[in-house]
């Protein structure tokens, strides 16, 4: 019943918003919307792990969703007026609550039929909440988006329809796959396959997300990156594991696709981020690369392997709202966009460059940061799975990622440019909750084992 | 090539499928590939009407002390499924068009230039 106590917080409040018009009460109330629900998907996690901890992951991912959502939203209030029109703003508000329901229910549902439905929902919110800015290459963006979502949720169509025709039933949890014709079979999941991966920019199906995340306005990309291309990938292990079972995937032969793609990703991401001269295109070509990480658990096949791709989600959802909400931070506040225009700016904006660099290190995976948790669990899954080259394709994805993040970060602190001032100054009190993001990559790089007990005891149970 | 004639709805719906999906894919203007958007859906419905109809059989309404058992009613699912899958396209097409609107008045063009769906910005 708390899912929908949830649901009910979040779309009243963005009806109230859309009614009222009003900037400072869409602010207030969005964050306090997303804060109580928060507070009621925590409930919600704790009576599914104390009942039947087989059901425990939607929740735990919607206690992320909307904890992260509630940090990304109580940031943008002091960021938001620089970055798109005035009238728009509450409009704004009211489509990231929608979005981040919808999200909600994507993981937590387990019918495909109302998952299909959340999935076309959340479709139009991103693409809506790209195009929010007014100008020529969001609707570029916004249109490729929308686009590309659409012909995903017309293979998800055909993929759950055949699916439903061999399992006449369309909750994932009553599925009995065993006996049926393997050829169909492996048809639906390759449409489900490619439908997912389009909506969560797998490496060649990732052409929409830098222009779609690099144009957004900087909360639309936090999350966008952090958030929403998350939501389809666990509704896909969640059909791997729950519905199909992986004894049978691992008959149908598509995991090492999986994982390949995977491994792609990593490299072509990295290497194509460090081309970039545009400080968001960047950051979102790295979002290309983290999503490689997370397919490459998947195509492991292994609990290991599992466990170590939904802590990856976790922290890549942690650093790159942070990364992205400071990158948002300098660009309102000295409206610099280019990487070379960056050097010196640590002077200017010390606490941001500083959360920055913090979050650099994390992706790169230095020891104590959440980033080196998530690829000591990559390796670990890569050995006990007997892939010993995707060491390899870590340790050069890793180093790739310390090219493009360390460069900007020292020359931001050490080069001799004193000209750089902040053109308007934002409220210090802003930097709080991306400040609270900081502090929780440390928090979970430290002690990150309590959360991996967590997903390790549930991915047991899952199978 | 007989079972092709025999569930020939089911051929009609994968050839439309085919051809929505290149017009979606291939064409640069943009109303055109909403049409293909379009013509992609009603594949997939059709499919789906198909496999929901079983000739002699109701419509599920069960009314009060009239069962007339299981094999009289068809499985009304796919028919749910299609109705959900039409709103949901209407949504998607005026979306889509009060979208394309917007990029007309900021571009003065409503076809895609030629790297449109193959580079970043």
């Amino acid at each position: 019943m708390i899912i929908y106590l949830m649901f009910f917080i979040l779309v009243l409040s963005s009806t109230a918003i859309v009614f009222k018009k009003d900037i400072s009460f869409a602010k207030l109330t969005s964050t306090l919307a997303l804060g109580l629900s928060a507070i009621a998907a925590v409930f919600l996690m704790v009576s599914a792990i104390r009942e039947d901890g087989f059901q425990a992951l939607g929740p735990l991912i919607c206690v992320f969703f909307t904890l992260i959502g509630f940090l990304i939203i109580w940031s943008s209030t002091s960021t938001i007026d620089y970055e798109i029109e005035s009238r728009r703003i509450p409009i704004y508000y009211s489509l990231i609550l929608l979005l981040i329901s919808s999200l909600c229910g994507i993981v937590f549902f387990n019918n495909i039929l109302l998952v299909f439905i959340f999935i076309e929902l959340s479709a139009f919110l991103a693409s809506a909440i790209v195009m929010i800015k007014n100008a020529q290459e969001n609707y570029r963006a916004g249109l490729k988006y929308l686009f590309l979502s659409i012909f995903a949720s017309a293979f998800l169509l055909v993929g759950g329809v055949i699916l439903y025709r061999l399992a006449g039933t369309l909750n994932i949890q009553e599925m009995i796959l065993v006996n049926s014709n393997i050829n169909l079979l492996r048809y639906s999941f390759i449409f489900i396959f490619i439908g997912v991966a389009l909506k969560s920019a797998l490496f060649p199906f990732h052409i929409w997300l830098p222009d779609a995340h690099g144009s957004a306005p900087s909360t639309s990309s936090a999350i966008l990156s952090a958030l929403v291309i998350k939501g389809y990938i666990i509704f896909f292990i969640k059909l791997i594991y729950i519905g199909f079972g992986i004894e049978l995937v691992k008959d149908l032969d598509i995991l090492p696709i999986n994982l390949v793609l995977g491994a792609c990703a990593m490299i072509y991401g990295s290497v194509l981020a460090i081309l970039q001269k545009n400080l968001k295109n960047m950051i979102a070509y790295s979002s290309v690369a983290q999503i490689g990480y997370i397919y490459l658990g998947i195509g492991l096949g292994t609990p290991l392997g599992l466990v170590a791709s939904i802590f990856h989600i976790i922290a890549h959802g942690i650093t790159k709202a942070c990364l992205f909400l400071s990158a948002g931070r300098i660009i309102s506040s000295t409206g610099c966009k280019e990487i070379k225009e960056l050097n010196g700016i640590g002077k200017a904006l010390p606490v941001t460059m500083f959360l920055y660099t913090i979050c650099g290190f994390s992706m790169i995976g230095i020891p104590l940061f959440v980033g080196f948790l998530s690829k000591w669990n990559f390796a670990q899954a890569a050995i006990s799975a007997d892939n010993i080259w995707l060491i390899l394709v870590l340790t050069v994805s890793s180093l790739l990622n310390g090219i493009y993040y360390l460069p900007i970060a020292i020359k931001a602190f050490f080069a001799e440019d004193e000209s750089k001032r902040p053109k308007i100054l934002l409220e210090p009190k802003g930097q709080l909750p991306v400040t609270i993001l900081g502090v929780l990559i440390i928090i979970t790089g430290i002690v990150g084992s309590p959360l991996i007990d967590l997903l390790t005891n549930i991915v047991q149970r899952l199978i | 090539m007989e079972n092709l004639f025999i569930n020939y709805y089911e051929s009609i719906s994968i050839i439309l499928f085919g051809i929505g999906f290149s017009i979606l894919l291939l064409h640069r203007n943009l109303i055109r590939k909403i049409i293909g958007m379009n013509i992609m859906d009603v594949s997939i419905f059709l499919y789906l009407a198909v496999k929901g109809y079983i000739s002699g059989r109701e419509v599920p309404i069960v009314e009060e002390n009239i069962h007339m058992g299981l094999d009289y009613y068809i499985n009304p699912l796919p028919g749910g499924l299609v109705l959900t899958g039409i709103v949901v396209s209407v949504c998607m097409t005026a979306f889509a068009l009060g979208l394309v609107k917007k990029y007309y008045e900021k571009y003065q063009t409503l076809d895609l230039d030629d790297d449109f769906f193959r580079k970043g910005s």
